[in-house]
């Protein structure tokens, strides 16, 4: 298993780079999910208390 | 379907919900099987080894960098002409992601720095006018978030973001010139990989994920944009009770 | 019109010496702080005061053109420069070349001085001051069209500089190599005729951007 995954002596900067753009992608997809669900409920809670 | 239609913010708005999660799925799993690919299948470089596997994630985030402020530009120049509501949102809401992919490429070119240069960071002509077009995108995001009126934000951003279109070339070919006065004998240059077609397969099926989730992260931000400047309008509202 | 707007500009100038004083002030100020930084090693300060005297400028240039608009806008002229039917255009080119004038003007003429206190051979001096003369024009009108662009807002003092500075990035690269190429004894006309063509392509349009421009800032 652990051979499979080894690039050897360069094994950590690949697997760096690839866990960083990932990591990147990923905050730049959640970033605007998240947000536009907190203006929803920020939305709805002002609803709420105005009933 | 007309162009008019689409452009219509509340046919936008209440359209793209399904898609936007169908293009979410699809873009996971293109990515997992890119990555998949990119790490274990392609070949081994004779030349770098196995750290040229980094120019999958550098290489498309690179690309995509450009075209990413090429589509601010472009949709913001509609904007301005035509006041396209829509566009004036896509201009706007594009900056963000294409800060996002200058500094995969930035990092990731520094990680790739290390095994071929020796050090993380060159004053390469390409790393260099990527650095300067980290500044380009934050002088425009840090622009739009000055301004109170936000309407009046996206005017000024995009006519930005069109003048740095025209300087971009002005700016990448004088940063190459200056590198070639300046670079040493000692400085090896990114070896361009063999184009076998085994390793430049996986580039292009990289460049077209690297697309299709720029189209995913666009039309989410797109409709927090809409949902931002309309949340206080009627057809909103009567969405959102359905 | 023309006549009045000019005149008017000129003697808002003249009338506070300060604004031609003080830009040059703070250029041999900054300049001269360089050597108590790195040490007055006179080969050092020979290879890089090119580059110092490039960057001085631009920071000379970035504080002048920051609030260029800020006294008209304050005072609502910019908005009857817009409305009125005067060519406008004209009024913003003769202000660009007014500010050039009482800004970057006495710095390049007081270049021979600083060749002195640095010891800069006639040649590279002799370059120097032919780049700094076409190319702070160049960087006054790209700095004027950031603080057109932050106009509208309360606290732009870090935020136009931000903005603008990667535009000045091929400027600055042409005038550098033909400063350095003239101390290392090559050609340096390529350089200088491109920095004449950005010269020549920026100053016409930039008017009618400003024109522009000026019009999306105030509109609110």
């Amino acid at each position: 298993m652990i051979e499979f995954f080894d690039m050897g002596k360069h094994t950590v900067f690949v697997y760096i780079a690839y866990i960083f753009s990932i990591v990147v992608l990923f905050i730049g997809y959640l970033l605007p999910h998240f947000s536009l669900k907190k203006e929803l409920r920020n939305k709805d809670d002002k609803i709420n208390k105005k009933k | 379907m007309n162009i008019s239609k689409i452009a219509n913010l509340k046919f936008f708005y209440t359209r793209t919900k399904n898609i936007t999660f169908f293009l979410s799925v699809f873009s996971f799993v293109l990515f997992s099987v890119g990555i998949f690919w990119g790490l274990f299948i392609a070949p081994e470089d004779y030349l770098q080894g196995n750290s040229y596997r980094i120019i999958y994630m550098h290489v498309p985030a690179a690309w995509l960098s450009l075209q990413t402020y090429i589509f601010m530009a472009v949709t913001g120049f509609i904007a301005l002409v035509w006041k396209v509501k829509i566009m004036e949102i896509a201009s706007i809401q594009s900056a963000p992601i294409g800060a996002l992919f200058t500094i995969i490429a930035l990092v990731t070119g520094m990680i790739w720095g290390k095994p071929t240069w020796g050090t993380y960071w060159v004053w390469d002509a390409r790393l260099t006018s990527e650095l300067i077009l980290l500044f380009l995108y934050i002088g425009v995001i840090a622009l739009y978030a000055s301004f109170k009126d936000k309407r009046q934000a996206v005017k000024i951003t995009s006519l930005l973001a069109i003048i740095g279109l025209i300087n971009i070339p002005i700016i990448h070919y004088s940063v190459e010139w200056w590198n070639t006065l300046h670079q040493g004998p000692t400085v090896t240059k990114f070896e361009k990989p063999s184009a076998h077609i085994s390793m430049l397969m996986p580039l292009l099926y990289m460049f077209f994920v690297f697309n299709i989730y720029f189209l995913t992260v666009i039309i989410k931000r797109i409709r927090l944009g809409i949902y931002l400047r309309e949340k206080n309008s009627k057809w909103m509202e009567e969405y959102r009770n359905d | 019109m023309l006549k009045i707007i000019i005149q008017k500009e000129l003697s808002i100038y003249f009338r506070n010496l300060n604004s031609i004083f003080l830009p040059l002030v703070l250029f041999f100020l900054i300049i001269s702080i360089f050597p108590l930084v790195l040490g007055p090693e006179k080969k050092l300060l020979e290879k890089i005061i090119p580059g110092i005297i490039w960057i001085t400028t631009i920071l000379t240039t970035l504080m002048s053109s920051n609030n260029f608009f800020k006294d008209d806008f304050n005072n609502g002229i910019i908005e009857i420069y817009l409305t009125s039917d005067a060519s406008v255009e004209l009024v913003f080119f003769f202000k660009i070349i007014a500010c050039w004038i009482f800004t970057c003007l006495p710095i390049i003429i007081f270049i021979p001085l600083l060749s002195i206190l640095f010891d800069i051979p006639f040649n590279s001096a002799f370059v120097i001051f032919i780049t700094l003369f076409i190319g702070t024009p160049i960087l006054i009108s790209i700095g004027i069209f950031g603080s057109a662009l932050t106009i509208g807002l309360s606290k732009n003092n870090i935020l136009a500089p931000i903005i603008i500075l990667p535009f000045y990035i091929p400027v600055l690269i042409f005038s550098a190599s033909a400063i350095d190429s003239v101390s290392i004894g090559l050609s340096y006309e390529m350089q200088i005729y491109i920095l004449l063509a950005f010269l020549v392509f920026i100053l016409p349009i930039m008017p009618y951007l400003l024109k522009y421009t000026l019009r999306f800032s105030i509109n609110n």
